[in-house]
């Protein structure tokens, strides 16, 4: 009888980018339905994590730096609900891009995800929304639960373009290495403790995540209408003139962009360079080489298209 | 030397900000382009193929 061999070693960086391909190649060739249901599911898995972010981090009593620490640890909730559960997020999937760069995905088929888990997100954070704001959960605590969920919302808007970006690209190089150290692990254990440090780095820090702020600012929006979450805060109307629907808009483009370019380009791009480029085709690396990713048909036809080549 | 760091400080947030944001604007402008085109030659080839397999049964 053959001995299975059981190993619980962590793979090895070179096996973690093989393995990142294959997932980015699979993820993309989803259906549509499939892709969307599990990109509102993790929109919504988000929308929990943030939620309990906003409750732990209310009147906490803790100082600056804890009371960070400690809402950075139950913002983990969202991404540990969503790589162990399984679903797609947007953050996550900027990943996606290895698999382009190594030629196994056309730029289209990396587009159609990027879009649709994208909406997908939307829709199932404006759910949580939805059931948070009719929960009146904000009004625990004498409306401070309420009044810190405002209190952020008008932060993030206030951001101008430039700090949106910058902190976006450092929100999702800390979300991508996560969903990276996770692709090391064999076990569920191995999976959320890879995940636990570098989400709290990022919440701490106050870098931006547009999924979550698909949360955090539709449901400031709800609340700026809510007299008593405006007096718990200790704000008039005034002092949220750009917590509006631009505000939101101004946000998400800022912060996607920098998340694209800090998951996308600085952590895949990267990681697919050290490890998965051809080594001999990188020594007579010519600019035709890139101009091909951008206008290269997809890299595996269709059925469709095989057939009507052959005819 | 204040107004110049104040400058430089400016200069570089507005020349990574531009770069950025040019890099991964042109990325997804690229790939929506290959998307649309994608869904455009899919549709015409579903549309030819029944005019195909008619063309075929009037043949045998």
């Amino acid at each position: 009888m053959s001995e299975q061999k059981i190993t619980i070693d962590a793979f090895t960086p070179p096996e973690m980018a093989e393995r990142m391909e294959n997932v980015g190649v699979k993820k993309a060739n989803l259906d549509f339905w499939s892709m969307f249901a599990l990109a509102a599911l993790a929109g919504a898995f988000i929308g929990l994590g943030a939620e309990f972010f906003t409750l732990v981090t209310t009147d906490s009593g803790l100082g600056f730096g804890l009371n960070k620490l400690v809402g950075g640890l139950a913002f983990s909730l969202g991404l540990i609900l969503v790589v162990v559960a399984g679903a797609e997020l947007f953050t996550g999937n900027n990943l996606i891009v290895m698999a382009w760069v190594g030629g196994k995905l056309s730029l289209g088929q990396l587009m159609r995800n990027w879009v649709t888990v994208y909406f997908g997100n939307l829709a199932g954070s404006l759910g949580v929304v939805a059931l948070m704001y009719l929960s009146r959960q904000w009004a625990f605590a004498n409306y401070q639960v309420g009044a810190t969920a405002l209190n952020i919302a008008n932060a993030k808007v206030n951001l101008s373009f430039t700090e949106g970006v910058i902190r976006g690209i450092l929100c999702n190089v800390l979300v991508c290495l996560a969903v990276w150290l996770c692709v090391s692990g064999r076990s569920v254990i191995d999976k959320i403790l890879a995940i636990v440090f570098p989400i709290t780095a990022f919440v701490a820090s106050g870098f931006e995540h547009s999924i979550a702020n698909m949360y955090f600012i539709p449901l400031g929006l709800l609340l700026k209408g809510e007299p008593e979450v405006l007096t718990a805060a200790g704000k008039v109307a005034g002092d949220l003139v750009n917590l509006d629907l631009q505000g939101f808009a101004h946000n998400l483009l800022a912060v996607t962009t920098g998340n694209i370019f800090g998951g996308g380009f600085l952590v895949a791009a990267v990681y697919w360079f050290i490890y998965r480029r051809p080594r001999e085709a990188s020594k007579h690396f010519r600019a035709s080489q890139m101009l091909d990713l951008f206008l290269a048909p997809p890299a595996a036809k269709s059925p469709t298209d095989r057939e009507e080549h052959s005819a | 030397m204040n107004e110049l760091h104040g400058s430089l400080f400016t200069i570089l947030q507005l020349g990574l900000t531009f770069s950025v944001c040019a890099v991964v604007w042109i990325t997804l402008m690229a790939g929506l382009y290959q998307l649309v085109r994608d869904k455009l030659r899919h549709t015409h080839l579903m549309h030819r193929r029944p005019r195909r397999l008619l063309q075929g049964h009037q043949a045998n």
